[in-house]
């Protein structure tokens, strides 16, 4: 299933300190004026990150959450790897060993796919005195 | 019978060289703790060298001599050395006159009439018993030198006497050969060669879970949890055994400190942060709300040991050198010595710092 919506992926620089991290939040923010983005954040040449590009991960992640898309970050590296861990933001993302297989992530799962997950989601909690439950047992 | 011991602190390595990983960015480091010997580097309240003299003191050995490289000095003298004990500390320049400064001491102690000399090569940490040395070399028809060995080989120990052929033994100490007329002391006890940082980790927990006679400094408050002298732990903090907390060092509310860390003296833990299954090396500053893994931190530096990483974080926020809230709570009454003490005993930690800020 192909989304066939475009994903927008972000070389972030080699250091994601608070100069740049400055000056990329801008860049990322113009880039958020379609309904549902798809952005992943290439972390191929971060070596160096600290609190305010931690600080400026988060504020796309807001952003990008509040317009109902997603943000992934692809190829990290380990010192970018372990400041996440460090700071516990690793779990607020997903996290891919590519840029490609993050890219790929976004196709695999289109708008009927989340219909369909969220609808049988949906008829299993309904509270029907237990035969919804009996009935998907059964069938 | 008088015994002496000299201990040997190689020239420093190049930064974090003792770390397994060509990922560690050794041109990175700071000056804190870069090239230190692991020997010198202070862990549950005491550093190898001082685990190390504590033992010979406590088999009779009477005088120490501390040869360091010159670069050391400093390091060395700042080892908190036990009164009572009468230390040396002489020095040498580069690896080519390591053999020579052995060799002068060795002569001014025999002509000190001292009959036994210990040569301690610092690096690995070994548990034996010196006397038995000393009685396995008189069962040996009075042998002049005597090597002791662990099953895999050197731990850097020799016993020397007056008659001993230190020719053949300056080959050995340089590892060119074995001294065939020198007799081999072997024993089982507990031995970590503390070549990598993952070592002194392992370290920590064969103290923890006693698979070492060492034990961690300061009061066993309970089960498990040791906490040293002017401590301050925060009564919503919480510390699962076993775990060690330095003199001074500061455990701030709502923090986590588990599986087996030690937090060394003169640190702050922040408000929420978890340290789980790492150490905290003296006089750092642990940032609110993080997750130290897995990890030795120092200042700045960040050691990750399941990653093979050394990072160098420039991020105060984070994780850095004590500084600021010693500041705030050791010298918020202007105390003067206290504050060149505290200058002397961490130059670095000073650099660019201005007094009447």
């Amino acid at each position: 299933m192909k989304t066939g919506r475009p994903v927008l992926v972000m070389q972030l620089p080699s250091r994601l300190n608070l100069s740049e991290a400055r000056e990329f939040l801008p860049e990322v923010i113009a880039v958020l004026r379609s309904d549902r983005p798809h952005i992943v954040f290439d972390f191929s040449e971060v070596q160096q990150i600290d609190s305010a590009g931690v600080e400026m991960l988060l504020k796309c992640l807001e952003r990008v959450m509040s317009l109902d898309g997603d943000l992934k970050l692809a190829a990290l590296t380990p010192q970018a790897s372990v400041i996440l861990e460090l700071t516990r933001v690793d779990r607020l993302f997903e996290m891919f060993a590519t840029v490609d297989a993050a890219v790929e992530s976004f196709r695999g799962f289109g708008p009927r796919d989340v219909t369909e997950t969220a609808s049988t989601w949906y008829t299993a909690q309904l509270p029907s005195n237990g035969r919804a439950g009996r009935d998907r047992l059964a069938g | 019978m008088k015994t002496a011991a000299i201990l040997v602190l190689g020239s420093p390595a190049p930064a974090y060289s003792f770390l397994a990983s060509d990922n560690g960015q050794a041109s990175g480091c700071s000056g804190d703790i870069a090239g230190i010997p692991l020997s010198c580097i202070e862990i549950l309240g005491a550093s190898i060298l001082q685990r190390t003299m504590q033992r010979f003191a406590d088999a009779g050995v009477d005088l120490f001599t501390i040869l360091a490289d010159a670069s050391l000095l400093k390091v060395v003298k700042l080892a908190n050395v036990m009164p009572g004990w009468l230390v040396k500390v002489n020095s040498f320049q580069g690896d080519a006159d390591v053999w020579p400064a052995i060799e002068r001491s060795l002569q001014i102690d025999f002509a000190n009439e001292i009959n036994n000399v210990f040569l301690i090569k610092l690096g690995a940490y070994a548990e034996f018993d010196p006397n038995a040395v000393l009685q396995f070399a008189q069962n040996n028809h009075d042998q002049a030198a005597v090597r002791v060995h662990d099953t895999l080989g050197s731990v850097g120990i020799w016993l020397f006497k007056q008659s001993a052929n230190l020719e053949a033994a300056a080959k050995e100490f340089q590892n060119q050969g074995q001294d065939s007329a020198m007799k081999t002391y072997f024993f089982d006890g507990y031995v970590n060669r503390l070549s990598r940082m993952q070592d002194l980790r392992r370290f920590v927990m064969d103290v923890f879970q006693s698979r070492c006679s060492a034990y961690p400094q300061g009061n066993e408050l309970r089960p498990g949890v040791w906490i040293d002298d002017g401590a301050q732990v925060h009564k919503q903090a919480r510390i699962v055994p076993p775990a060690y907390i330095g003199k001074n060092t500061r455990v701030g509310p709502a923090s986590l400190i588990t599986r087996s860390s030690s937090i060394e003296r003169d640190c702050n833990v922040d408000y929420g942060t978890v340290v789980e299954d790492s150490c905290v090396l003296a006089g750092t500053y642990i940032g609110t709300g993080l997750d130290v893994t897995h990890s030795v931190v120092c200042g700045n530096m960040l050691i990750h040991l399941n990653q093979n990483l050394v990072m160098e974080i420039n991020d105060e926020i984070l994780i850095g050198p004590n500084v600021t809230s010693r500041l705030r709570g050791v010298f918020r009454r202007h105390d003067k010595k206290a504050v060149a003490k505290h200058k002397d005993e961490h130059p670095t930690h000073w650099k660019g710092f201005y007094e009447n800020r």
